[in-house]
């Protein structure tokens, strides 16, 4: 410990400020800066990315809080393939409603789920998107998006606000691949065995546009190498993924029938969807997490209805450039596929909900307002 | 509010802008004033109250104390101090630890106790501000510096936002002067605050979240005991983190400050080029280092009370220190540890007097390298989240857990040896000299593009906005 009775070292009254020509330091330090930000923009450009909203808690926030202002809103609950695979304007077009997108990427709606059966006021209609390997788990990449929200703090609500204007025109604002550290972790180098390899980690999949809609980003559709390695951080692991332990299915089965049971108890509902997949990450899935396992007793044990891509037609045959998301013109097409499908089912079950997404009149048994 | 953040530059400028308006100084005080709360209740606006608190309780009991003549008098008000900022700071900060450590001391006496959930938020900077108004009611009750006449100068000095949450510990004597006398800030020194700000965010974004906080994350997050190698590695990535974080938020206060027209201390001075444990401490988070000698040690009776005494002073001091930093044992044995190298160091001074470090550069290099390898390995119980964590991390460092596993990718050992000798290298060659110094020496094209080039990589750094860490002390 320094020995001295003296207050701390007297601060000078003004600090000393380096003699230089300030004003000609800061006009060339300006204008160099923006002329490296011009070219970083032009160059991110030239790559093929263009402007997309940052994939934030901030922006699911604004959604989600559109729960709460709704009531009974309908909303759409899952991870990535959720998130690519439903196109909002064709929902809207379809069943006069819009479709409050809460999905997350490399998350499980679990958590989501019960947030909104706990939710007192919420009597809507919820699609949870069935991605099989993370919907029997509880957490993932973004799972802290919720308390996020819960906890926004007015700077934080600001900083959203004055960022979304800038996503909206700048295409190097891509939060995925270009920021300096994610372009250094995406060279190829060897590794020690048992270290994580950054290089394998998924790159941009994704834009995202108003109100959290996604389509596929354009140039992983045409370009080969993007592909290869979007299908190689897939398959990274596959193989040595056991089958899913029958303690986790159970435990998945026991929380959904309970959100399910309580959002249906104040008149809303819950139907699951299982988007399509294709090549290696269908077998993967098939293998590890196998319907008859998982997505059978998920619908018998909650009585909720659910549409597996397997069983219509009208579901099959999408392009799915890397195995596993709807290339972006497929997204609306899809959509126009999976509404009927959701109109009809709904019809079946005897559920209002039917009605509410626009069911035409008399087409099911059920009084079109009926609680 | 973040320094790192969209809110905060869009504050800064409208609170420059105002600033700068031909307003008289009284008014222009109201608005930093005013500015300084918003920035505040940006966070948590009901924890603005627990600031009005600890600066009303602080401006009473130092008029008071200052001119009571009796000593009982003036020792309870100014325990009324302690007791009130201190008071804030258990409940807020300790309330959870001194819980659950109670329940474990009636655990091992055989008592079952289960202790009430204590899920209560801490107010962002309690720590530095509690300490503030206390330094200015112990100013008051030592009658080293008289109070402040104007209320509006005293709370000013109490929430000035630049150094609000996480420092500099500012001495009543060092700001509430410079709020007397309206400022005008030439444009050099407004430039040289923004060059300042940017240093500042440049060390926070880039050095302390791009490239360093990953690997440090990796390692201390891991499932398995790391490999040794890694081990090192995620420790000096942190040594470098809190660094850079740190100093990175008082250099950008410090800039703040001075687009505003006024000056702060530094806090760091380049502490990894340190020579020994005392160098250290006058070169790392001085603030809170002359904070503690001032009203901690030499009160209890510094090295004035005999040899014994001395070493006891010592320990208390770097205990409470690490105490202040957090509600985990960690940070006691962390301050521990260092208050263990001081004790040492000075004991060797004693009985070597006569062997002095030879001035051959060879061994005062070796001797700061001893000194940042002490350092980190202190680092790890500040940095790990448990006493058992720490350990085996510690364990794993010198060889000694039986299994361990590769963590960090090739990518991340890259950039932690390549920024932590950069940092070693910078902190060495520049532990006698002052940033101003050096720049005043080198061409203002280069300056400018230094300048340019910090600002870029900021940008394309693309920090998602994280915390400060001092934010969570």
């Amino acid at each position: 410990m320094p020995s001295s009775t003296s207050s701390s070292d007297a601060v000078p009254d003004a600090r000393a400020i380096p003699l230089l020509p300030w004003k000609r330091v800061g006009l060339l330090a300006l204008v160099l800066a923006l002329a490296g930000a011009v070219l970083w923009e032009w160059n991110a450009r030239r790559l093929g990315y263009t402007p997309s909203y940052a994939d934030t808690a901030g922006l699911w926030a604004i959604e989600r809080r559109k729960v709460d202002l709704l009531g009974d809103p309908i909303v759409a609950v899952g991870a990535s393939r959720t998130f690519f695979d439903l196109d909002l304007a064709v929902w809207q077009e379809l069943t006069g409603r819009p479709l409050l997108q809460l999905s997350i990427v490399g998350t499980s709606p679990r958590r989501f789920l019960t947030d909104l059966a706990d939710e007192p006021k919420f009597h809507g209609l919820v699609i949870v998107g069935v991605e099989p390997d993370l919907f029997v788990r509880e957490g993932g990449f973004r799972a802290h998006f919720l308390d996020d929200a819960r906890k926004e703090t007015p700077s934080e609500w600001l900083g959203q606000q004055l960022a979304m204007p800038l996503e909206r025109r700048l295409a190097f604002l891509n939060k995925d691949d270009l920021p300096l550290f994610a372009l250094l972790r995406h060279m190829k180098l060897r590794n020690r065995k048992d270290a994580n390899d950054p290089y394998l980690e998924v790159w941009n999949l994704n834009n995202i546009y108003e109100h959290r809609q996604s389509y596929m980003w354009e140039r992983i559709e045409r370009d080969r190498w993007l592909l290869q390695h979007a299908t190689m951080a897939w398959a990274d692991g596959m193989d040595e993924t056991p089958i899913v332990p029958d303690s986790l299915v159970d435990a998945m089965i026991k929380a959904n029938k309970r959100d399910v049971a309580k959002i249906q108890a104040r008149g809303g509902d819950v139907v699951y969807v299982r988007w399509p997949s294709t090549d290696k990450y269908l077998s993967f899935e098939n293998r590890t997490v196998p319907r008859e396992r998982v997505w059978d007793p998920l619908l018998r044990e909650t009585g909720a209805i659910g549409i597996h891509f397997e069983d219509h037609p009208s579901l099959q045959g999408y392009d799915l450039p890397e195995w596993s998301h709807l290339a972006a013109a497929e997204t609306p097409r899809f959509t126009r596929a999976l509404v009927p499908l959701l109109q009809q089912a709904l019809c079946a079950q005897h559920s209002p909900w039917a009605y509410r997404i626009g069911a035409p009149a008399g087409t099911c048994n059920v009084p079109e307002g009926a609680p | 509010m973040l320094f790192n953040s969209l809110t905060f530059v869009v504050f800064f400028a409208v609170v420059v802008l105002v600033h700068n308006l031909p307003l008289p100084w009284r008014v222009k005080k109201l608005n930093l004033l005013v500015a300084s709360y918003l920035f505040y209740a940006a966070w948590n606006p009901p924890f603005v109250v627990l600031l009005w608190i600890s600066t009303v309780l602080d401006w009473y009991v130092a008029r008071a104390v200052y001119s009571e003549q009796r000593l009982s008098r003036r020792r309870l008000l100014l325990a009324i101090s302690v007791v009130g900022n201190l008071g804030l700071l258990g409940f807020f900060k300790y309330g959870d630890f001194l819980l659950h450590n109670w329940a474990g001391l009636m655990a091992l006496l055989g008592v079952q106790y289960v202790p009430p959930a204590w899920d209560i938020v801490l107010p962002v900077g309690i720590s530095f501000y509690t300490f503030q108004t206390m330094a200015y009611s112990l100013d008051a009750y030592l009658r080293r510096a008289p109070p402040a006449s104007s209320f509006l100068d005293y709370a000013l000095f109490v929430t000035f936002f630049p150094q609000l949450v996480a420092g500099p510990i500012v001495r009543p004597a060092d700001l509430v002067p410079q709020f007397a006398e309206p400022k005008r800030t030439p444009a050099n020194q407004f430039l040289w605050g923004l060059g300042l700000m940017t240093l500042g965010l440049f060390e926070k974004t880039v050095i302390a979240d791009g490239a360093l906080s990953p690997a440090a994350d990796a390692v201390y997050g891991a499932k398995d005991t790391p490999a040794a190698v890694d081990a090192w590695l995620g420790t000096l990535a942190f040594s470098g983190q809190i660094f850079s974080d740190f100093a990175g938020y008082s250099t950008t206060a410090i800039g703040c400050s001075l687009c505003l027209g006024f000056s702060l201390t530094d806090n760091f001075r380049f502490p990894y080029g340190a020579i020994g444990f005392s160098d250290f401490w006058r070169r790392w988070h001085i603030s809170l280092s002359t904070w503690l000698r001032d009203y901690l040690y030499v009160p209890l009776g510094g090295n004035r009370k005999g040899n014994r005494r001395t070493y006891v002073n010592l320990m208390t001091t770097m205990l409470l220190g690490g105490l202040w930093h957090g509600a985990n044992w960690t940070f006691v044995v962390w301050g521990g540890l260092h208050g263990l190298y001081l004790a040492v160091e000075r004991w060797l001074r004693e009985r070597f007097t006569h062997l002095k470090l030879p001035p051959r550069a060879g061994f005062r290099l070796g001797a700061a390298l001893l000194t940042y390898l002490l350092v980190n390995i202190a680092w790890v119980f500040f940095r790990a989240e448990d006493m058992t964590s720490a350990w085996r991390l510690l364990r794993s460092m010198f060889g000694l857990h039986p299994e361990v596993k590769a963590v960090l990718p090739t990518v991340y050992i890259i950039e932690v040896v390549t920024v932590i000798a950069a940092m070693w290298i910078i902190h060495w060659t520049m532990r006698d000299r002052r940033v101003e110094d050096l720049v005043a020496k080198t061409p203002w094209w280069v300056v400018g593009t230094v300048w340019a080039a910090m600002v870029f990589l900021i940008i394309i750094t693309q920090d998602e906005g994280h915390a400060f860490i001092y934010f969570q002390f």
